[in-house]
């Protein structure tokens, strides 16, 4: 079997792993990202149609 | 879940909005880009923040993701790009582009990386710019091809030719000279011991 070739590149990756809290940080934020679209869109959409209805009724 | 590809976990994601998928997909990257994100700064809650930001930085473009190239090569430009953003180092130097026939000849790989410490190495690498650290780190520790990295840094693949001969000789030379910066000082130390015990 041919020996692995050596590469001091692979040997200076910091072996070590990333902290506990950040899956959790990072998931609730993307629940307030989703969330704050949402709402953004929902206020988006209703102030159109606001204004179109207001637009749209008859003055008479 | 452990079937399924990266791929398939991200069009999951797109498709469901479920953070499950997502978590995945972290599950399988973050000690990776927490890794280089820490090889940059050299500290680990800045590492924590940049690994933090990159993979917000993922979800909000992973509807741009195209399947053209691997998911971990698309993660990856967007960690690098991120530190080499964060770091700005170096300026940015005019590109002499090479014609399209350069011949690359990666004599580097067999012969140079295998003679290297890795601790020499490491200091090496935080004398040369976070550009041409990110290159070399590309090519030579996550194994990716140049037209990935081309891709990555979306630039042309004699540009990264280019750049990698540059960034090889500044390692080079910063690696050879510390060498001969120990080679005296051992030099100069054995000289007086033994000038003492001759006395």
């Amino acid at each position: 079997m041919e020996e692995e070739k050596k590469n001091a590149f692979k040997e200076i990756e910091p072996n070590v792993t990333a902290p506990e809290n950040l899956k959790k940080e990072i998931s609730s934020e993307i629940d307030s990202i989703r969330n704050t679209s949402a709402i953004i869109e929902l206020f988006v959409g209703n102030f159109f149609n606001a204004i179109s209805a207001a637009l749209k009724k008859d003055p008479y | 879940m452990k079937k399924f590809s990266d791929e398939q976990l991200v069009r999951l994601f797109v498709d469901t909005q479920k953070n499950i998928y997502f978590e995945h997909i972290y599950d399988r990257y973050s000690d990776k880009v927490y890794r280089k994100c820490l090889s940059f700064v050299k500290d680990e809650a800045k590492a924590e923040d940049f690994a933090h930001d990159i993979f917000l930085k993922l979800v909000l473009n992973i509807g741009s993701y195209k399947e053209t190239s691997k998911f971990s090569t698309w993660l990856f430009s967007i960690t690098y790009n991120y530190c080499i953003d964060q770091l700005r180092i170096a300026k940015k130097k005019a590109e002499v582009e090479l014609d399209e026939n350069f011949d690359f000849v990666d004599d580097f790989e067999d012969a140079q990386v295998a003679e290297m410490e890795a601790k020499k190495l490491n200091k090496a690498l935080e004398h040369i710019s976070v550009e041409d650290r990110s290159i070399l780190m590309m090519k030579y520790q996550d194994d990716l091809s140049i037209k990935e990295i081309s891709a990555s840094l979306d630039i042309s693949e004699s540009a990264v030719k280019m750049r990698l001969l540059r960034a090889k000789e500044k390692l080079k030379k910063i690696y050879l000279e510390n060498l001969l910066f120990w080679a005296i000082i051992t030099t100069k130390f054995l000289s007086i011991f033994f000038r003492h015990d001759h006395h």
